[in-house]
Protein backbone atom coordinates (compact mmCIF):
# COMPACT_ATOMS: atom_id res chain seq x y z
CA UNK A 1 0.00 0.00 0.00
CA UNK A 2 1.28 3.45 -0.93
CA UNK A 3 2.20 5.79 1.88
CA UNK A 4 -0.26 8.35 0.70
CA UNK A 5 -2.93 6.73 -1.43
CA UNK A 6 -4.80 9.93 -2.16
CA UNK A 7 -1.71 11.63 -3.47
CA UNK A 8 -0.87 8.48 -5.39
CA UNK A 9 -4.30 8.38 -6.93
CA UNK A 10 -4.09 12.02 -7.93
CA UNK A 11 -0.67 11.52 -9.47
CA UNK A 12 -1.82 8.40 -11.30
CA UNK A 13 -4.83 10.20 -12.68
CA UNK A 14 -2.61 13.10 -13.67
CA UNK A 15 -0.22 10.82 -15.50
CA UNK A 16 -3.07 9.17 -17.35
CA UNK A 17 -4.51 12.49 -18.41
CA UNK A 18 -1.10 13.74 -19.50
CA UNK A 19 -0.71 10.73 -21.76
CA UNK A 20 -4.16 11.28 -23.19
CA UNK A 21 -3.35 14.92 -23.88
CA UNK A 22 -0.18 13.87 -25.60
CA UNK A 23 -2.22 11.67 -27.91
CA UNK A 24 -4.48 14.57 -28.68
CA UNK A 25 -7.46 12.60 -27.37
CA UNK A 26 -8.43 14.75 -24.41
CA UNK A 27 -11.47 16.98 -24.43
CA UNK A 28 -12.36 19.58 -21.85
CA UNK A 29 -14.30 17.68 -19.19
CA UNK A 30 -17.65 18.87 -17.96
CA UNK A 31 -18.65 19.04 -14.33
CA UNK A 32 -22.19 18.85 -13.03
CA UNK A 33 -23.49 20.83 -10.08
CA UNK A 34 -23.03 17.74 -7.91
CA UNK A 35 -19.43 17.49 -9.12
CA UNK A 36 -18.87 21.14 -8.30
CA UNK A 37 -20.11 20.58 -4.75
CA UNK A 38 -17.72 17.67 -4.23
CA UNK A 39 -14.83 19.65 -5.72
CA UNK A 40 -15.53 22.66 -3.54
CA UNK A 41 -15.63 20.39 -0.51
CA UNK A 42 -12.22 18.83 -1.12
CA UNK A 43 -9.08 20.92 -1.24
CA UNK A 44 -7.06 18.35 -3.19
CA UNK A 45 -9.70 18.28 -5.92
CA UNK A 46 -9.74 22.08 -6.17
CA UNK A 47 -5.98 22.00 -6.75
CA UNK A 48 -6.28 19.20 -9.25
CA UNK A 49 -8.90 21.05 -11.27
CA UNK A 50 -6.46 23.79 -12.11
CA UNK A 51 -3.70 21.45 -13.19
CA UNK A 52 -5.48 18.39 -14.47
CA UNK A 53 -9.23 18.60 -15.11
CA UNK A 54 -9.26 15.31 -17.04
CA UNK A 55 -7.74 13.47 -14.11
CA UNK A 56 -10.25 15.17 -11.84
CA UNK A 57 -13.08 13.94 -14.06
CA UNK A 58 -11.92 10.35 -13.71
CA UNK A 59 -11.60 10.62 -9.94
CA UNK A 60 -15.11 12.06 -9.65
CA UNK A 61 -16.45 9.21 -11.79
CA UNK A 62 -14.71 6.67 -9.58
CA UNK A 63 -16.07 8.33 -6.44
CA UNK A 64 -19.59 8.40 -7.85
CA UNK A 65 -19.41 4.73 -8.81
CA UNK A 66 -18.14 3.72 -5.39
CA UNK A 67 -20.78 5.79 -3.65
CA UNK A 68 -23.48 4.25 -5.80
CA UNK A 69 -22.37 0.90 -4.46
CA UNK A 70 -22.59 2.32 -0.93
CA UNK A 71 -18.99 1.59 -0.18
CA UNK A 72 -17.98 5.00 1.06
CA UNK A 73 -18.67 6.94 4.21
CA UNK A 74 -19.96 10.37 3.26
CA UNK A 75 -17.73 12.12 5.71
CA UNK A 76 -15.22 11.04 8.22
CA UNK A 77 -12.49 12.72 10.17
CA UNK A 78 -9.16 11.05 9.83
CA UNK A 79 -5.48 11.60 10.17
CA UNK A 80 -3.39 14.09 8.31
CA UNK A 81 -0.44 12.92 6.28
CA UNK A 82 2.38 14.86 4.77
CA UNK A 83 3.48 14.22 1.21
CA UNK A 84 6.41 11.82 0.84
CA UNK A 85 8.76 14.42 -0.56
CA UNK A 86 7.35 17.41 1.26
CA UNK A 87 6.73 19.25 -2.02
CA UNK A 88 2.95 19.29 -1.86
CA UNK A 89 0.69 20.41 0.97
CA UNK A 90 -0.13 17.78 3.59
CA UNK A 91 -3.33 15.85 3.08
CA UNK A 92 -5.87 17.32 5.45
CA UNK A 93 -8.87 15.03 6.05
CA UNK A 94 -10.95 17.93 7.32
CA UNK A 95 -10.49 19.68 4.00
CA UNK A 96 -10.93 16.52 1.89
CA UNK A 97 -13.84 14.68 3.47
CA UNK A 98 -14.74 12.69 0.35
CA UNK A 99 -11.23 11.30 -0.01
CA UNK A 100 -10.60 10.17 3.56
CA UNK A 101 -11.68 6.61 2.80
CA UNK A 102 -8.58 6.25 0.65
CA UNK A 103 -6.37 6.67 3.72
CA UNK A 104 -5.78 2.99 4.46
CA UNK A 105 -4.20 1.52 7.52
CA UNK A 106 -0.69 0.26 7.18
CA UNK A 107 0.06 -3.50 7.24
CA UNK A 108 3.20 -2.49 9.11
CA UNK A 109 1.12 -0.97 11.90
CA UNK A 110 -1.08 -4.07 12.06
CA UNK A 111 1.99 -6.28 12.37
CA UNK A 112 3.44 -4.02 15.08
CA UNK A 113 0.24 -4.27 17.10
CA UNK A 114 0.23 -8.05 16.68
CA UNK A 115 3.75 -8.18 18.12
CA UNK A 116 2.81 -5.99 21.11
CA UNK A 117 -0.09 -8.29 21.96
CA UNK A 118 2.17 -11.30 21.58
CA UNK A 119 4.66 -9.82 24.04
CA UNK A 120 1.95 -8.84 26.53
CA UNK A 121 0.57 -12.40 26.44
CA UNK A 122 3.88 -13.72 27.83
CA UNK A 123 3.09 -12.04 31.16
CA UNK A 124 0.97 -14.29 33.36
CA UNK B 1 14.12 -14.46 -7.93
CA UNK B 2 13.11 -12.83 -11.17
CA UNK B 3 9.53 -12.35 -12.18
CA UNK B 4 10.00 -14.87 -14.99
CA UNK B 5 10.89 -17.60 -12.51
CA UNK B 6 7.81 -16.78 -10.48
CA UNK B 7 5.61 -17.35 -13.48
CA UNK B 8 7.53 -20.23 -15.09
CA UNK B 9 6.47 -23.16 -12.92
CA UNK B 10 2.81 -23.82 -13.59
CA UNK B 11 2.40 -26.11 -10.58
CA UNK B 12 3.85 -23.52 -8.21
CA UNK B 13 1.83 -20.80 -9.87
CA UNK B 14 -1.32 -22.85 -9.49
CA UNK B 15 -0.62 -23.30 -5.79
CA UNK B 16 -0.01 -19.55 -5.44
CA UNK B 17 -3.29 -18.78 -7.14
CA UNK B 18 -5.06 -21.29 -4.96
CA UNK B 19 -3.69 -19.57 -1.88
CA UNK B 20 -4.76 -16.19 -3.17
CA UNK B 21 -8.24 -17.50 -3.89
CA UNK B 22 -8.47 -18.89 -0.37
CA UNK B 23 -7.38 -15.56 1.11
CA UNK B 24 -9.73 -13.39 -0.92
CA UNK B 25 -12.65 -15.77 -0.42
CA UNK B 26 -12.05 -15.90 3.33
CA UNK B 27 -11.93 -12.12 3.60
CA UNK B 28 -15.11 -11.85 1.55
CA UNK B 29 -16.81 -14.45 3.74
CA UNK B 30 -15.72 -12.56 6.86
CA UNK B 31 -17.37 -9.36 5.70
CA UNK B 32 -20.51 -11.20 4.63
CA UNK B 33 -20.70 -12.95 7.98
CA UNK B 34 -20.46 -9.83 10.13
CA UNK B 35 -23.09 -8.18 7.96
CA UNK B 36 -25.35 -11.24 8.30
CA UNK B 37 -24.87 -11.34 12.06
CA UNK B 38 -25.60 -7.65 12.45
CA UNK B 39 -28.84 -7.00 14.28
CA UNK B 40 -29.17 -3.80 12.29
CA UNK B 41 -29.43 -3.84 8.52
CA UNK B 42 -29.40 -0.07 8.24
CA UNK B 43 -27.26 1.01 5.32
CA UNK B 44 -25.02 3.26 7.43
CA UNK B 45 -24.33 0.41 9.87
CA UNK B 46 -23.56 -2.14 7.15
CA UNK B 47 -21.39 0.45 5.41
CA UNK B 48 -19.22 0.79 8.51
CA UNK B 49 -19.06 -2.96 9.16
CA UNK B 50 -17.69 -3.48 5.66
CA UNK B 51 -14.75 -1.13 6.22
CA UNK B 52 -11.23 -2.40 6.85
CA UNK B 53 -11.40 -0.62 10.20
CA UNK B 54 -14.11 -3.03 11.38
CA UNK B 55 -11.90 -5.94 10.37
CA UNK B 56 -9.00 -4.40 12.32
CA UNK B 57 -11.15 -3.91 15.40
CA UNK B 58 -12.29 -7.54 15.17
CA UNK B 59 -8.68 -8.67 14.82
CA UNK B 60 -7.63 -6.69 17.89
CA UNK B 61 -10.47 -8.09 19.99
CA UNK B 62 -9.78 -11.60 18.73
CA UNK B 63 -6.10 -11.26 19.64
CA UNK B 64 -6.89 -10.06 23.16
CA UNK B 65 -8.96 -13.20 23.68
CA UNK B 66 -6.81 -15.66 21.73
CA UNK B 67 -3.64 -14.49 23.46
CA UNK B 68 -5.37 -14.84 26.80
CA UNK B 69 -4.79 -11.24 27.82
CA UNK B 70 -7.04 -11.20 30.82
CA UNK B 71 -5.13 -10.11 33.91
CA UNK B 72 -4.53 -6.56 35.04
CA UNK B 73 -0.79 -7.19 34.84
CA UNK B 74 -1.13 -8.15 31.18
CA UNK B 75 -3.16 -5.11 30.17
CA UNK B 76 -0.72 -2.92 32.08
CA UNK B 77 2.16 -4.53 30.23
CA UNK B 78 0.36 -4.06 26.92
CA UNK B 79 -0.14 -0.37 27.71
CA UNK B 80 3.53 -0.02 28.73
CA UNK B 81 4.65 -1.74 25.52
CA UNK B 82 2.31 0.54 23.59
CA UNK B 83 3.90 3.62 25.20
CA UNK B 84 7.41 2.29 24.45
CA UNK B 85 6.34 1.72 20.85
CA UNK B 86 5.19 5.33 20.61
CA UNK B 87 8.45 6.63 22.07
CA UNK B 88 10.42 4.64 19.49
CA UNK B 89 8.08 5.77 16.73
CA UNK B 90 8.64 9.39 17.69
CA UNK B 91 12.35 8.86 17.06
CA UNK B 92 11.73 7.38 13.62
CA UNK B 93 10.38 10.11 11.38
CA UNK B 94 10.40 7.92 8.29
CA UNK B 95 8.26 5.29 9.91
CA UNK B 96 5.96 7.94 11.31
CA UNK B 97 5.48 9.24 7.77
CA UNK B 98 4.96 5.70 6.44
CA UNK B 99 2.15 5.19 8.93
CA UNK B 100 0.62 8.58 8.13
CA UNK B 101 1.13 9.86 11.66
CA UNK B 102 2.46 13.07 13.15
CA UNK B 103 3.74 13.91 16.65
CA UNK B 104 0.30 15.05 17.79
CA UNK B 105 -1.15 11.63 17.02
CA UNK B 106 1.59 10.04 19.09
CA UNK B 107 0.99 12.34 22.05
CA UNK B 108 -2.75 11.69 21.96
CA UNK B 109 -2.18 7.94 21.86
CA UNK B 110 0.08 7.74 24.92
CA UNK B 111 -1.27 6.26 28.12
CA UNK B 112 -0.63 8.95 30.69
CA UNK B 113 -0.95 9.26 34.44
CA UNK B 114 -4.59 10.19 33.79
CA UNK B 115 -5.58 7.55 31.30
CA UNK B 116 -3.55 4.57 32.52
CA UNK B 117 -5.34 4.29 35.91
CA UNK B 118 -8.67 4.46 34.09
CA UNK B 119 -7.65 1.66 31.77
CA UNK B 120 -6.60 -0.54 34.68
CA UNK B 121 -9.61 0.30 36.81
CA UNK B 122 -12.05 -0.57 34.04
CA UNK B 123 -10.20 -3.78 33.28
CA UNK B 124 -10.23 -4.73 36.97
CA UNK B 125 -13.94 -4.03 37.39
CA UNK B 126 -15.03 -5.45 34.03
CA UNK B 127 -12.38 -7.84 32.66
CA UNK B 128 -12.01 -7.35 28.93
CA UNK B 129 -13.67 -3.93 28.97
CA UNK B 130 -11.82 -0.88 27.67
CA UNK B 131 -13.20 2.60 27.50
CA UNK B 132 -13.66 4.00 24.04
CA UNK B 133 -10.85 6.56 24.25
CA UNK B 134 -8.34 4.00 25.45
CA UNK B 135 -9.40 1.50 22.80
CA UNK B 136 -8.76 4.20 20.21
CA UNK B 137 -5.30 4.68 21.75
CA UNK B 138 -4.43 1.03 21.22
CA UNK B 139 -5.61 1.28 17.61
CA UNK B 140 -4.13 4.69 16.87
CA UNK B 141 -1.73 3.47 14.16
CA UNK B 142 -4.53 1.69 12.33
CA UNK B 143 -7.32 4.22 12.40
CA UNK B 144 -8.20 7.66 13.71
CA UNK B 145 -10.05 8.01 17.00
CA UNK B 146 -13.07 9.22 15.04
CA UNK B 147 -13.04 6.19 12.76
CA UNK B 148 -12.72 3.98 15.82
CA UNK B 149 -15.73 5.69 17.37
CA UNK B 150 -17.81 5.27 14.22
CA UNK B 151 -16.95 1.59 13.93
CA UNK B 152 -17.84 1.08 17.59
CA UNK B 153 -21.16 2.85 17.12
CA UNK B 154 -21.89 0.54 14.18
CA UNK B 155 -20.80 -2.50 16.20
CA UNK B 156 -23.13 -1.47 18.99
CA UNK B 157 -26.02 -1.16 16.54
CA UNK B 158 -25.04 -4.56 15.16
CA UNK B 159 -25.22 -6.05 18.65
CA UNK B 160 -21.54 -6.97 18.74
CA UNK B 161 -20.62 -4.75 21.68
CA UNK B 162 -22.21 -2.77 24.49
CA UNK B 163 -21.17 0.82 25.15
CA UNK B 164 -22.07 1.84 28.66
CA UNK B 165 -21.40 5.15 30.30
CA UNK B 166 -19.47 5.03 33.56
CA UNK B 167 -20.06 7.28 36.54
CA UNK B 168 -16.98 9.25 35.48
CA UNK B 169 -18.50 9.82 32.04
CA UNK B 170 -16.30 7.42 30.10
CA UNK B 171 -17.84 5.14 27.48
CA UNK B 172 -16.98 1.58 28.38
CA UNK B 173 -16.80 -0.85 25.46
CA UNK B 174 -17.82 -4.37 26.44
CA UNK B 175 -17.63 -7.08 23.82
CA UNK B 176 -20.38 -9.65 23.47
CA UNK B 177 -17.86 -12.01 21.85
CA UNK B 178 -19.46 -12.06 18.41
CA UNK B 179 -16.66 -10.28 16.57
CA UNK B 180 -14.04 -12.51 18.17
CA UNK B 181 -15.99 -15.63 17.22
CA UNK B 182 -16.46 -14.53 13.62
CA UNK B 183 -12.82 -13.55 13.29
CA UNK B 184 -11.75 -16.88 14.78
CA UNK B 185 -13.95 -18.81 12.38
CA UNK B 186 -12.61 -16.79 9.49
CA UNK B 187 -9.03 -17.55 10.49
CA UNK B 188 -9.69 -21.24 11.15
CA UNK B 189 -11.53 -21.62 7.84
CA UNK B 190 -8.73 -19.89 5.96
CA UNK B 191 -6.07 -22.06 7.57
CA UNK B 192 -7.98 -25.25 6.86
CA UNK B 193 -8.72 -24.33 3.26
CA UNK B 194 -5.04 -23.60 2.69
CA UNK B 195 -3.99 -26.84 4.39
CA UNK B 196 -6.35 -28.98 2.36
CA UNK B 197 -5.84 -27.06 -0.84
CA UNK B 198 -9.58 -26.84 -1.25
CA UNK B 199 -10.68 -23.80 -3.15
CA UNK B 200 -13.81 -22.15 -1.80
Amino acid sequence: MSRHPVIGLVLAAGLFAAVMQGCGAAQAPEFTQADEAVIANNEALVRLRASNPEGLRRILDALAMARTRQLLPRSEAGRAATSPDGTSPPFDPARNPDLVFLQRASPEAAHDLFQLLKQAARQK
Amino acid sequence: MSQLEIFDDSAELGADLNLLECMTAARKAFVERICEESASKEAHVIEMLRLDSAYQLAEFMYLLRARGIASEAQIRLLADLHNDYIVNLARDEQKMARLGLNPNHLLDAMFTSDTMPRLLQHWREHPGAIDQSNLARFLFALMSAETCRKVLVACEAAGFIRRQKTAAGALLVVSRGVLEDIFGEYLRGLRQSIATGATP
